[in-house]
């Protein structure tokens, strides 16, 4: 209720400073965008044009659109509208276009040029698997636990400070080979006051398990890794849709012939980063269960791998112990 | 000889009781149970529930099993006089044993322990009704803390009582009131509805009754879908109701979302049966509070009060009216035990008498 009312206060003074109404109604604009984008095969036709304008007027969902349905833009939100839906049009994704996203009740923002990867809703899934290996990490370890997280392709952030956000005591140590990622998820450190817990770093994991740019002391091991590699095997990045394709960075994609090359790097090498019964939660493609399950095994450092669904009922998630 | 007495008490069942209560000593024993303080503390209970009726059934046997001994040994000459005197003073003991175990047989009312409500109402008399309200002993034992206050045609009072649901009914009130010029008795009646003080009432979502769809796009998903839609779609499978929620742009903020809403409507239902129940038990207990269907009156000019249910008449009326309710209780809960045994009828009250 306050939000809506500041904005009617913002918009009141905006438009006493520019007194020019552009004399569109909302509901009329929503109406002829979702018309124009589904005549131009621009998929979540209605949805999308909801979240830019819910976006350009301050509002906090698009539910609220309805208590301004009769509200008439004014010039300058107006053509900021035309140059949002324009991108849109252009297939360019939502969170983009909009500049932010959701996660896990957090508002992250997104970054397109240069393009970081977009938090996709099954990987709150993950948060709430490795969140509860926390919990059951500290009730092994005991209160005064002070766990670490390692997470490896931070993109936006929004995995580490999602879990930092559950965890007081935690802290996070995250890295993306893209420099672009890492400016964004410190970033959205600070505006969510997480900073003081979070590192991120510019690093490359190579394919024989060496991080360039990077070091840990030896000291220093982590008491869970977490990760949404890229898992799509790179054959399939030109058939994903255009929204996918055209704005997103394809190093967060790409995950080798069969999808696993980063997975397998991840598996065969994090015994080096982690402690004894330190747990690894990782993001996967549902076709991957069984070479993962093979991986592991030929390795012999993992006293037990599950595999968790996603929210879709899709085999989502791996879950490993270190011996 | 026995068999009178036998016949009167279920051997199996009681037997039964026994074993059980062996059995409970035994597993209270075991380590994994004193381990849960939860468990343990049931065990106990239930073991403290049924040491009276055990108790009591073993000394049943015992006392029976000394009959028959007193019995065989009638035939010898030598040791019938020792135990011919024994014997009747077994069989009345026997006997009076039997019907402990009986009562002791008959389940408990939920209910005593449980906090009452006391809904006092003045019935048909007007003035004088409302006048008479604060005579029903009901009334005096449960305000007992409380000024008489000025008359209102309706008191509510909150108690842990015990034998406050014989107070259930229609009270008749006859004397002559203050204001009466020429000495006629006035009646009047009020009404007492006894009803357990509601629990608050909460809803339990149990996860297997629920069926969450979250709409997908199809294929692997995951990295290669871009959506902003995430709409969740909660069915409670018990009583069919659907929520849906896609305003948010997290799914599990709109999982949180649904389940709040179905949450809310589930505890509305469940507000408006406890609702309808309660009203339901209160119109069942008072009736119509007409003259008649009543179960106790109270005549000021002679002294008396009279339970039309047991017929018992007491011209303890002061003392009733003080509070003291203790010998009225006692009888009606024989009466009621006696009624749950089958041994005589029941009595709702009566009509015109006295």
């Amino acid at each position: 209720m306050i939000h809506s009312y500041r904005a009617m206060l913002s918009r009141i003074h905006a438009s006493a400073l520019n007194r020019h109404t552009s004399g569109k109604a909302v509901k009329h604009l929503i109406q002829c965008w979702t018309k124009k984008f589904e005549e131009n095969q621009v998929p979540e036709a209605e949805i999308s044009i909801k979240h830019i304008i819910s976006s350009i007027l301050g509002l906090q969902n698009v539910t609220r659109l309805d208590t301004v349905r009769n509200q008439i833009l004014t010039d300058d939100e107006y053509h900021r509208l035309l140059v949002k839906t324009d991108l849109r049009l252009k297939r360019m994704p939502v969170q983009y276009v909009i500049g932010e996203w959701d996660f896990c009740g957090l508002t992250m923002k997104m970054s397109q040029s240069p393009s970081v990867f977009i938090p996709r809703p099954e990987t709150e899934d993950l948060v709430s698997i490795a969140s509860e290996l926390v919990h059951q990490l500290t009730a092994e370890e005991g209160n005064l636990f002070k766990p670490y997280c390692f997470e490896i392709g931070c993109g936006s952030g929004a995995i580490s400070l999602a879990l930092l956000s559950k965890h007081d005591k935690l802290r996070c140590m995250a890295i993306d080979a893209n420099p672009a990622a890492v400016s964004l998820s410190r970033l959205n450190s600070e505006l969510l006051g997480l900073a003081d817990r979070a590192s991120f770093s510019i690093a490359k994991l190579e394919d024989d398990g060496a991080i360039h740019g990077f070091s840990t002391p030896d000291s220093i091991k982590y008491d869970i890794l977490v990760s949404n590699p890229p898992y799509i095997p790179t054959g399939e990045i030109s058939g994903l849709e255009p929204e996918i394709f055209r704005y997103e960075d394809h190093l967060a994609l790409d995950g080798g012939p069969d999808g696993t090359r980063l997975i397998e790097t991840i598996i065969r090498n994090s015994p080096k980063w982690l402690r004894g019964g330190a747990f690894i939660v990782l993001e996967i493609d549902p076709r991957q269960t069984k070479i993962i399950q093979l991986i592991s095994q030929d390795c012999g450092s993992y006293a037990g791998i599950s595999v968790r669904k996603d929210c879709f009922g899709v085999d989502r998630f791996v879950v490993l112990r270190c011996k | 000889m026995l068999g009178s007495c036998d016949s009167m008490l279920p051997h199996d069942k009681l037997d039964a009781l026994a074993a059980r209560f062996r059995g409970l000593d035994d597993r209270m024993c075991d380590p994994v149970v004193l381990a849960d303080a939860n468990l343990l503390g049931k065990l106990v209970k239930e073991r403290s529930d049924l040491a009276p009726i055990v108790e009591a059934w073993g000394r049943h046997k015992d006392l029976v099993r000394n009959l028959e001994e007193d019995e065989a040994a009638l035939n010898d000459p030598e040791l019938r006089p020792l135990v011919e005197d024994e014997i009747p003073e077994l069989k009345a003991k026997i006997a009076k044993l039997t019907r402990e175990i009986q009562i002791l047989l008959v389940p408990a009312d939920p209910h005593e322990e449980r906090n009452t409500i006391l809904e006092i109402r003045a019935g048909e008399g007007g003035e004088e009704a409302r006048c008479s309200r604060p005579t029903c002993s009901a009334c005096s034992a449960a305000t007992r803390s409380r000024s008489a206050g000025p008359a209102r045609s309706f008191r509510r009072a909150r108690r842990r009582l015990r034998g406050m649901r014989f107070e259930a009914g229609v009270h008749r009130v006859q004397r002559v009131p203050a204001t009466e010029t020429q000495g006629r008795i006035h009646t009047s009646t009020a009404t007492v509805a006894v009803l357990p003080e509601a629990e608050e009432v909460d809803v339990v979502i149990d996860d297997k009754d629920l069926e969450i769809s979250i709409a997908a796009s199809g294929g692997p998903g995951g990295q290669g879908v871009n959506t902003t839609n995430s709409a969740v779609q909660i069915q409670h499978k018990p009583t069919g109701m659907i929520v849906k929620c896609q305003d948010e742009r997290s799914q599990l903020k709109n999982k949180a979302k649904a389940m709040k809403v179905l949450r809310a409507r589930l505890l509305d239902i469940e507000q408006q049966k406890q609702a309808s129940q309660v009203s339901a038990d209160r119109k069942s207990m008072v009736g119509t509070a007409e003259r008649s269907q009543k179960i106790r009156t109270y005549n000021f000019p002679q002294n008396r009060v009279t339970d039309h249910r047991i017929k018992l008449t007491l011209n303890k009326l002061e003392k009733v009216l003080s509070g003291d309710l203790s010998e009225m209780i006692a009888a009606l809960r024989s009466h009621r035990q006696a009624e749950l045994l089958g041994e005589v009828t029941p009595n709702r009250g009566d009509e015109d008498d006295l």
